[in-house]
């Protein structure tokens, strides 16, 4: 083969060196015509990336399409043929030829780089397209071959390859970049390598099959031409499949309607919520991309659409590009269940709606564009507030009065937090501290907290079994701790570490407040945060404050060592979390040994949404699980059903 | 035949191109050492039988077994038979030296020494490039590299086409080397099939895709004979008894085998006519039924 692949070599070497010459002398010229603004590196930069985006395809499809036509040629038959060796050998050298050839193009082009591409700046688009580029290099290569051997013409070859290629690399890479930027739904580590063996495979295949028609006259047949249009369209069969697939799995993508720049630990969700949690997590508010439709969901699977979506059946060129409309939303959910939604689809249509599962929802004001300067605030009387150039707008939500009545409540300047701070300090619902910074008052009783780190905004209260309780961070040079304000007067420390509820509590739906101290660092190549060694802090509903409890020993059971943990359930003498959406764990408080793990159905994960999507949200009676073929419901002891 | 296991055996072979049968079953041995002229008219499947033997095209049916191998595509077979195509090509960038040697890397019984003698023999200048080589020379150059491995088949499809008689003879001497090296079973289609009359052991007509009539060389040479009737309605054609000529009242017949010639007297067919030994030439050519 060493000495066929030198012959071919040499018969090709005039080409390949006239283009080869083009390309070293492509240097001289592009420094000799650059703009006076470019530096000589600038000019050849922007010169290898035309020969790398349109020379090197080009000379690819010309090289290939010649060795694939005189491969056909009598007078390689002639000469060639009666050597002692396959015809498909022959064939075999020739090719590797090309790919030769090829890549010596590219590694000079690598070569006048210094081999070191400008890459830095590419998207991630361009990044997989790049990561592509050699595939599709190979790929013209061997298709422009084998398509020109069998047409006997290299022109034909290489428009058929052209075609071959893009037809294959669209599906490919759209797949792909949805899967970047989207979720992952389907197995690329799979479809990569299957459209690799898919090229590779049936070029060299078809190419064999048309060498026993062309050289050794095996005669044409029904059979033998459907195997090499098969072969042949494998690689782009096999890539429409793919986003095929993507397409029916994206379909089924279900995910929790959030707003876009809630955190973990949103302080405003809780600060101006002040919602009855317990009633709010009866249901979910849901959507499913593809469709663009969002509705609550409760345990039973009874639904009430908030928005029904884009029509269907939709255009077929959607199909080429899963089309994915992510809407946002906010609400804030009365003791009686009552809800006010702030819904914020992709397109046009933003509105405030009420209502419940029960009556359903209603129209109740539109807003203009995307409301990102919104957000709803709960209490009493509930109302949202907009972030205006001029200033922050307040106006009240009441059911029968549809519309909005906007009033300024503050300047840029000052804010809005003393408009709202001042709502729930009048609605009974928050603690303000005194000018000194250290005690803190609430209808009259106080609390002194050394060290505390007081603010002039209001702190919100915790409805504990004996009352409203208030959590109050305190801080030294050398230490922090967490306070917590009972009824009773006595302000008593209960961690040694920073918890503010606006800042980094959660509250679960029986009630615990929880947080999570960890040291976290960003694991190579990946977004998510690794976790090492987390301690819960945990103050249940009964008002007991548990000391700091270690996951580490659960996460290394469950094998989780990337991603968040959240507290689900507190209560019986056990522990309910889940470790990164992936398993519900179940631990007795006293006992760590007394532990349940249960795997969650699949949640799909939102690449670059850095929010906690609140895929696996808890509920009194178990956990909502929107996951990626459908919403799921688990109770406490790991029954699950899907109710969606 | 001069030893009883066959070289080269084929049986049933078939061939189609599209709606055209080149080949439609045929059946055809070799013995060692025994040499072959394949007589037929152009197009009548020689180079397509030729192919089929070298493994270079795939028989739509039937069986091939030459030295022991299976044609299989791997082209193995064609490393044991010296091949010299009807129009043999080289690559035009190479020197004689050069293609020698490479066709040498692909050749495991090549003959370097061999090679070497044959260009001195045959007068080719080894640093001439091939694409500058004349008809005659690439000729010779073809016959070089069929023989130079010492192959125990030799196939020569029309190896004298089209070369001056100086060229024709080196050729026929290298054959007559070959042959006196013993051993080789060589299977040759030639026009001229005269002047390798001498060399051969049998000789096989290719008809309508089959092997129509096989006939030892020294029955053409010692039995057929030619009949020239004078005056008379010359007969009509039938077996073993073709027309060679007619010329007014004379007409030209050929008679082949000593037996039907007898038959033809003893039916009083050729009365008066004047029976001579028919030359090789007109042997052939009678065979082919021109």
């Amino acid at each position: 083969m060493k000495n066929l692949i030198k012959l071919q070599l040499k018969k090709g070497f005039l080409n390949f060196a006239v283009i080869f010459g083009t390309l070293l002398a492509s240097v001289p010229i592009a420094l000799a015509v650059k703009e006076k603004t470019m530096t000589p590196r600038e000019a050849i930069n922007l010169a290898m990336l035309y020969w790398a985006f349109a020379g090197i395809p080009l000379t690819t499809l010309l090289l290939s399409g010649i060795g694939g036509a005189e491969a056909a040629r009598e007078q390689a038959r002639s000469t060639e043929h009666p050597l002692p060796v396959s015809q498909y050998s022959l064939l075999l050298s020739s090719l590797a030829a090309v790919l030769l050839e090829v890549a010596a193009l590219f590694l000079a082009l690598c070569a006048i780089l210094g081999f070191n591409l400008p890459l830095e700046t590419l998207n991630a688009v361009q990044q997989e397209l790049l990561r592509s580029y050699i595939f599709a290099i190979v790929y013209l290569s061997l298709y422009g071959f084998t398509i020109s051997y069998a047409f006997k013409n290299g022109i034909a070859g290489a428009a058929l390859a052209v075609a071959a290629v893009s037809f294959t690399l669209y599906p490919f890479v759209i797949t792909s970049v949805f899967q970047q930027m989207a979720f992952e739904l389907i197995p690329m580590w799979l479809i990569k390598p299957a459209v690799a063996a898919a090229v590779l495979a049936g070029g060299a295949l078809a190419l064999k099959l048309l060498s026993g028609v062309n050289d050794r006259k095996t005669a044409w047949t029904a059979g033998r031409l459907s195997a090499v249009v098969l072969l042949l369209a494998a690689a782009p069969l096999t890539a429409f499949s793919s986003l095929a697939w993507l397409n029916l799995k994206a379909r089924n993508v279900v995910l929790p309607v959030t707003p876009m720049f809630a955190s973990p630990y949103s302080a405003d969700k809780y600060l101006y919520a002040s919602r009855d949690v317990k009633e709010a997590s009866r249901q979910l508010l849901v959507q499913r991309p593809f469709y663009g439709d969002a509705f609550y969901i409760d345990k039973d699977g009874n639904r009430s659409v908030i928005d029904a979506g884009r029509e269907l059946p939709r255009p077929g060129p959607a199909y080429l590009f899963p089309d994915l409309a992510f809407a946002q939303a906010e609400s804030i959910t009365a003791p009686s269940g009552e809800r006010w939604l702030l819904y914020m689809p992709q397109a046009s249509g933003s509105r405030i709606v009420t209502g419940n599962m029960k009556t359903g929802f209603t129209f109740h004001a539109a807003l203009k564009n995307r409301p990102w300067t919104m957000d709803l605030v709960g209490g009493k009387e509930p109302g949202i507030i907009d972030r205006r150039e001029d200033g922050y707008y307040h106006s009240p939500l009441r059911r029968g009065q549809g519309g909005l009545d906007w009033k300024k409540i503050g300047s840029i300047k000052s804010g809005y937090l003393s408009f709202v701070g001042e709502k729930y300090r009048r609605e009974g619902t928050a603690a303000v501290f005194r000018k000194d910074g250290k005690t803190l008052e609430y209808r009259g009783r106080t609390w002194t907290i050394p060290d505390a780190v007081g603010t002039r905004i209001p702190v919100p209260g915790i409805e504990l079994a004996d009352g409203l309780n208030f959590i109050v961070p305190s801080e030294t040079k050398d230490s922090e701790a967490t306070y917590l304000c009972r009824p009773g007067g006595k302000a008593e420390l209960i961690w040694p570490e920073y918890f503010r509820l606006t800042l980094n509590l959660s509250v679960t739906p029986d009630g615990a407040v929880w947080g999570v101290s960890r040291k976290t660092r960003q694991t190579a190549g990946s977004q998510m945060v690794s976790l090492i060694s987390p301690v819960l802090y945990i103050l249940t509903a009964d008002g007991e404050a548990l000391p700091g409890l270690s996951t580490f020993r659960v996460l290394e059971r469950t094998g989780v060592t990337n991603g968040e943990i959240y507290l689900l359930k507190a209560g019986g003498g056990y522990l309910w979390y889940n470790t990164d959406d992936r398993y519900m764990v179940r631990v007795g408080i006293k006992n760590p040994e007394d532990l349940k793990i249960w795997r969650l159905p699949e949640v799909p994960r939102r690449r670059g949404y850095f929010a906690r999507d609140g895929s696996v949200s808890p509920s009194p009676d178990g956990i909502f699980i929107a996951a990626a073929d459908g919403v799921y419901f688990m109770d406490w002891e790991g029954n699950k059903k899907k109710i969606y | 035949m001069k030893e009883n296991h066959p070289v080269l055996t084929c049986r049933g072979l078939s061939k189609s191109f599209g709606s055209k049968k080149v080949l439609a079953g045929l059946d055809f041995e070799a013995a060692p050492g025994e040499v072959i002229g394949i007589l037929g008219r152009n197009g009548s499947g020689k180079s397509t039988l030729f192919k089929i033997l070298l493994d270079l095209t795939a028989p739509d049916a039937g069986s091939v077994s030459a030295l022991g191998l299976a044609p299989d595509g791997s082209g193995k077979l064609r490393g044991l038979i010296g091949y010299v195509p009807e129009k043999p090509a080289f690559h035009g960038f190479m020197t004689v030296a050069e293609t020698l040697a490479f066709r040498a890397s692909f050749f495991g019984g090549w003959d370097k020494a061999k090679a070497e003698e044959l260009c001195k023999t045959l007068e080719l200048d080894t640093r001439a490039k091939a694409a500058d080589l004349s008809k005659g020379n690439t000729a010779k150059l073809a016959w070089i590299c069929a023989a130079a491995h010492n192959p125990k088949l030799l196939l020569l499809d029309e190896p004298t086409s089209g070369l001056d008689y100086l060229v024709r003879d080196h050729i026929l001497n290298g054959l007559v080397g070959e042959l006196a090296d013993g051993g080789r079973t060589i299977i040759i289609s030639n026009h001229r099939m005269g002047e390798m009359g001498g060399l051969l052991d049998r000789v096989c007509v290719l008809k309508d895709g089959r092997l129509t009539a096989d006939y030892r060389a020294d029955f053409i040479k010692t039995e057929t004979y030619k009949v020239t009737l004078r005056g008379e309605a010359a007969p009509a054609e039938e077996p073993g008894m073709k027309v060679l000529s007619r010329s007014g009242s004379i007409s030209e017949l050929a008679v082949f085998g000593r037996d039907r010639m007898q038959e033809l007297k003893n039916a009083g067919k050729i009365s008066g006519a004047e029976i001579s030994a028919l030359d090789l030439d007109s042997a052939f050519k009678a065979l082919l039924g021109e």
